[in-house]
């Protein structure tokens, strides 16, 4: 990046993030078109999610909320708050990670998972798939606080994630 | 950095050892070649790389020559056989083309073409290479493992490519396909966000859009496809592992029977994997196409002395192209029990990519009108470009006319056509690119006596063995035979066979010549001055080979990128960066 | 700015153009030539074929023209802007420039979409559009390697099967005995018999990979896709022998997986019918 101005830099992220995202949509986009083609198959069901998928989408959820917090602390006097924030948001999406893999056990114990519904191995490979994502997403944030920069590009990432989750599950309650 | 040809703009070289304080080349035999963060480097690892691939796939392909045209000698068994196709197929599309013409030029060039210093983000760049790296040793690994390399063809079909039950390379080979093939898909990924960031921010100061050169504008709507096109794939990968090694069945239907025994697999739908396969296979065409393409444009206007006809309706038309063939990847599938209705519709938007891809066929060849051509090596080959480009493309309406497409589909007709369109289009666009930018490369010219034999060694075996392909896909003869003797209406194509093996060899042996050419010029070529085609686009602008940070200021665009005979002047050329 | 004096690196070869443009030329000539001597298709066995015969025809003259034009311009323009003299401005206006677009734009359109939407349509009508009266009705079942021809038998219905009963000596279909219709049902190994001048209507289905059904005779390709069942259908026009080829790579034996058709009178498709066993 070198020999170009500071708002260049910015624009130049801006870019490559859209371009990164859109490249995620599609991923999903492939996942959706399979989605809809396998519902027509005839072991098709429905899947019983247990409580543990919304209390980790209430941690995702706040996990946003923090950092949108420690977005705006950024820009102005709040420094140190602002670096608590995102210090909770990196925690929280640690939280949320964890989550994720009880659901994946909790839904593996009653027998409702990867081999047994193909819900259920939608469930797994689609959370699999959005899991390594916000682990990207959370490396990203844990440089951001270890630079004590800006986390304009980190949090669009992480909200988009955030969509992404709930259109997750808005697509197994679609059945 | 000898003799700058009359340059106002530029300063003294000595300008450039003042900058070259901020830009500091780095130091040292590994930081500087192996793990370089300069796009030049990089552009010239992905190039040898895939010359390194090459030579795996070329072998790959003398084998499928003598197996075919002597299926008595059985040089190989039909479990390897299938290996060697499936992984010819993958190698050539992947690690060769797509390496050398869209990770190799197209790192090599954007930058300097556009007047930056690097890629927006040279550590990324060279993440993405090294991401490739473990992918080729991966794929290379599957031919010495058990059951042998992967063998369900290079568009890995399941059940076939699903099941260690339905062919011994279904076994660990496919599963490390899989796996190399995400590394080539991430570190594509990875080049093709750079790429288009890099386009959209980095351009020197007046260098606008439509100032850019062809073969740019290329590269740049090819990393959009490849962006778009490639996620879907993925998931489709991921979908095989899953019905490979959890037992999810995505793809795979109930009922299945191998031998007497029943797998326990329910409700998939193999026709799904097909769907998402081709959403990015066809596209993938284009991505390596496109370039191609591009720099014909590009070599064509500097060795004719004149600009491209219709720079602005070839980018238009670019563009629409890119479009449409992200909407036609159902043509591969006619025959696969998709609704005709459905067919129909995709051999409509099929054919009609014929108009604005002959747009970029009449342009190229328009821009000879009134040229005065200099029949240099490049030059040469971008006019072999045109004729295989001609040949193959009309080639293409046989196959996307759905009710021809039923006789022609899986024969040696389909084979001789993507032969054509993705492997001689963009070799003879990466030959092109490498005789035309080699100063920049090295300094020097790689030279044109070795060059001309070169281009007659690809041009007439090439074209031979693919045409003769097209007239063996019409007489019925079909692909991925092992052995086409036991059928009345197949044997006689073996004799066929047996001619086009001889062109593959001569073909084949011609790319010696090339590899014999790009090696020693890069030690004793001829110099090359800075500009020596006398060029105008902004890559010429500095010495040859380019130095690090590219240039020794920071360049300006005063004009576009193919300002040749420029009227009202007497001149024979206006370089971009002149006033 | 003076231009390098400098001359470019390459002095063009004399010869060069001219072996260039010859090449062109003998390219496009050859290759037109081959259609000729290289390019013929076995002879046709159906109806529908003729149809799709006339679209590769069509196709064959369409493109034929359009490549000797493209490749004579291409060696013209090689040979007459190789050498030195006097030439003209080169530079095109932007209008030249679009007419010159619209011209191979509006040529494409109807000779492409023509092609599919015109000359094709009466391929495309009885490929998937005519159901046909009275049609012979067969079962093709495809797997590794070899195709299985079932017979509904006398009742015109087929037996079910089911993937348990599956038993590779005898009963490869799995077909169910206790289904009544089973009892009249005949299967062969890759003995396909047609009647001549009636159409026929094949059901197609696979136990294990994909295989894809073709006849090139028949102008026929179709899927074998597993767990769905797919559909053909063509009227064989002469008597004869024929052989079914696999399309879809499906494993090691893909290139043997062979069948056989013999293509007779309705009458003696019938007696050989009723010389089978039945399945059970």
């Amino acid at each position: 990046m070198d020999g170009l101005s500071p708002a260049r830099n910015e624009r130049a992220a801006q870019t490559l993030l859209f371009a990164f995202l859109a490249t995620v949509v599609m991923l999903f986009a492939g996942f959706t078109s399979a989605w809809l083609i396998r519902r027509t198959g005839s072991d098709w069901g429905r899947l019983q999610l247990p409580w543990l998928a919304y209390a980790n989408t209430a941690v995702l959820a706040l996990s946003s909320l923090t950092l949108e917090r420690g977005r705006v602390a950024a820009r102005g006097e709040g420094q140190a708050g602002a670096w608590r924030s995102l210090g909770g948001t990196l925690a929280l999406g640690l939280v949320f990670l964890a989550g994720q893999v009880g659901l994946w056990r909790a839904l593996s114990q009653h027998g409702a998972f990867v081999t047994s519904t193909p819900q259920g191995a939608f469930l797994f490979l689609l959370s699999a798939v959005h899991g390594l994502h916000l682990l990207g997403g959370l490396v990203a944030l844990a440089w951001i606080l270890h630079r004590r920069a800006a986390p304009r590009g980190v949090a669009v990432y992480w909200h988009f994630l955030g969509l992404a989750w709930l259109y997750v599950l808005g697509l197994l309650h679609l059945a | 950095m000898a003799e700058r040809s009359g340059s106002g703009v530029l300063s003294a070289p000595a300008a450039h050892a003042g900058h070259a304080g901020a830009h500091p080349a780095p130091r040292g035999f590994l930081r500087r070649y192996v793990f370089s963060t300069d796009h030049k480097v990089i552009g010239l690892q992905y190039l040898v790389t895939a010359m390194l691939m090459a030579l795996v796939g070329g072998g790959l392909a003398a084998l499928i020559r003598v197996q075919v045209a002597w299926p008595t000698l059985a040089v190989v068994s039909p479990e390897t056989y299938l290996s060697v196709v499936t992984m010819h197929g993958t190698i050539m599309v992947f690690f060769v083309v797509s390496l050398a013409l869209v990770s190799g030029f197209g790192n090599f060039l954007i930058p300097l073409q556009i007047g930056a210093r690097d890629m927006a983000y040279p550590l990324l760049n060279a993440l993405s290479y090294w991401t490739i790296v473990p992918g080729c040793l991966l794929m290379l690994l599957a031919f010495f493992v058990e059951g042998g390399a992967a063998a369900a063809g290079w568009t890995a079909y399941p059940p076939l490519s699903a099941l260690a039950e339905a062919v011994p390379g279904s076994g660990l080979g496919q599963t490390l396909w899989l796996l190399a093939m995400a590394l080539f898909i991430a570190s594509f990924t990875m080049g093709g966000l750079n790429y288009i960031t890099t386009i959209l921010n980095c351009r020197a100061k007046g260098m606008t859009l439509m100032r850019m050169p062809l073969s740019v504008w290329m590269f740049f709507v090819s990393a959009v496809l490849g962006v778009l096109a490639f996620p879907p794939l993925t998931a489709a990968a991921l979908m095989l592992l899953g019905d490979r090694h959890l037992g999810t069945s995505f793809f795979l239907p109930g009922g299945l029977v191998f031998g007497e025994e029943v797998l326990a697999h329910e409700g998939g739908t193999p026709l799904l994997f097909q769907h998402l396969f081709w959403f990015l296979g066809h596209p993938e065409v284009y991505v390596i196409v496109l370039p191609a393409v591009g720099i014909a444009f590009d070599v064509i206007a500097a060795h004719a002395r004149r600009p491209p006809f219709g720079y602005r309706i070839s980018v238009w038309a670019t563009l629409l192209i890119a479009f449409l063939s992200m909407i036609v990847w159902g043509h591969h599938m006619y025959v696969s029990g998709m609704n005709p209705l459905v067919g129909e519709y995709f051999s409509i938007a099929t054919v009609s990519i014929t108009a604005p891809f002959s747009v970029l066929g009449i342009n190229l060849i328009a821009s000879l009108w009134r040229a005065k051509i200099r029949f240099t090596t490049a030059m040469v080959f971008a006019l072999g470009i045109i004729s295989v480009i001609g040949t193959g493309g009309l080639g293409g309406l046989y196959l996307g006319t759905s009710t021809s497409d039923i006789y022609f589909h899986d024969s040696y007709f389909v084979v001789g056509h993507f032969h054509l369109m993705i492997g001689v289009v963009t070799l003879m666009g990466t030959f092109a690119a490498c005789y035309h930018w080699f100063p920049k490369m090295f300094g020097r010219l790689m030279d044109e006596r070795l060059g001309k034999l070169h281009f007659w060694l690809t041009y007439v075996p090439m074209m031979a063995v693919f045409v003769l392909m097209h007239y063996q896909g019409l007489s019925g003869m079909l692909r991925r035979y092992y052995d086409h003797s036991m059928y009345a209406f197949q044997a006689e194509g073996i004799e066929l066979a047996r001619v086009i093996s001889y062109f593959a060899f001569a073909a084949i042996a011609g790319q010696l010549v090339f590899l014999v050419n790009f090696s020693w010029s890069a030690l004793r070529g001829r110099k090359a001055s800075e500009n020596p085609w006398e060029a105008t686009s902004m890559e010429w602008n500095t010495a040859s080979p380019a130095p690090h940070g590219n240039f020794a200021d920071d360049p300006v665009a005063r004009r576009g990128p193919y300002e040749y005979a420029p009227p009202g002047s007497r001149q024979d050329f206006a370089p971009q960066w002149t006033a | 700015m003076s231009s390098s004096p400098a001359a470019p690196a390459a002095a063009p070869g004399r010869g060069l153009p001219a072996l260039l443009a010859a090449a062109f030329v003998a390219c496009a000539l050859l290759v037109v030539l081959g259609v000729w001597t290289h390019g013929r298709m076995p002879a046709l066995a159906s109806r529908h074929g003729a149809s799709i015969d006339a679209v590769i025809r069509y196709l064959l003259v369409a493109t034929g023209i359009l490549f000797l034009l493209g490749h004579g311009v291409l060696a013209f323009f090689v040979l007459r802007y190789a050498g030195a003299g006097e030439r003209g401005s080169p530079h095109a206006s932007a209008r030249t420039e679009w007419r010159w677009a619209l011209v191979p734009v509006l040529v494409m359109c109807v000779l492409s979409e023509g092609g599919v939407l015109i000359v094709g349509l009466p391929a495309f009508r009885q490929l998937y559009v005519d159901t046909p009266a009275d049609p012979w009705v067969v079962e093709i079942v495809g797997k590794q390697f070899e195709w299985l021809v079932h017979y509904p038998g006398a009742d015109g219905k087929f037996g079910e099967s089911r993937a348990e009963l599956v038993s590779d000596a005898r009963n490869p279909l799995g077909l169910d005995k206790k289904d009544p219709n089973v009892a009249d049902d005949v299967w062969t190994r890759g003995q396909l018999r047609l009647p001549v001048g009636r159409p026929v209507l094949i059901r197609l289905r696979a136990l294990d990979v994909i295989h894809s059904f073709t006849v090139p005779e028949f102008r026929v390709k179709q899927d074998l896709i597993p767990g769905f069942l797919g559909r053909t259908q063509f009227e064989p026009t002469r008597a004869g022998k024929f052989e079914i080829a696999c399309a879809e790579l499906c494993g090691l034996g893909h290139y043997r997986m062979r069948g056989f058709i013999e293509v007779q009178e309705q009458s003696e498709v019938d007696a050989w019918l009723s010389d089978q066993d039945p399945a059970f």
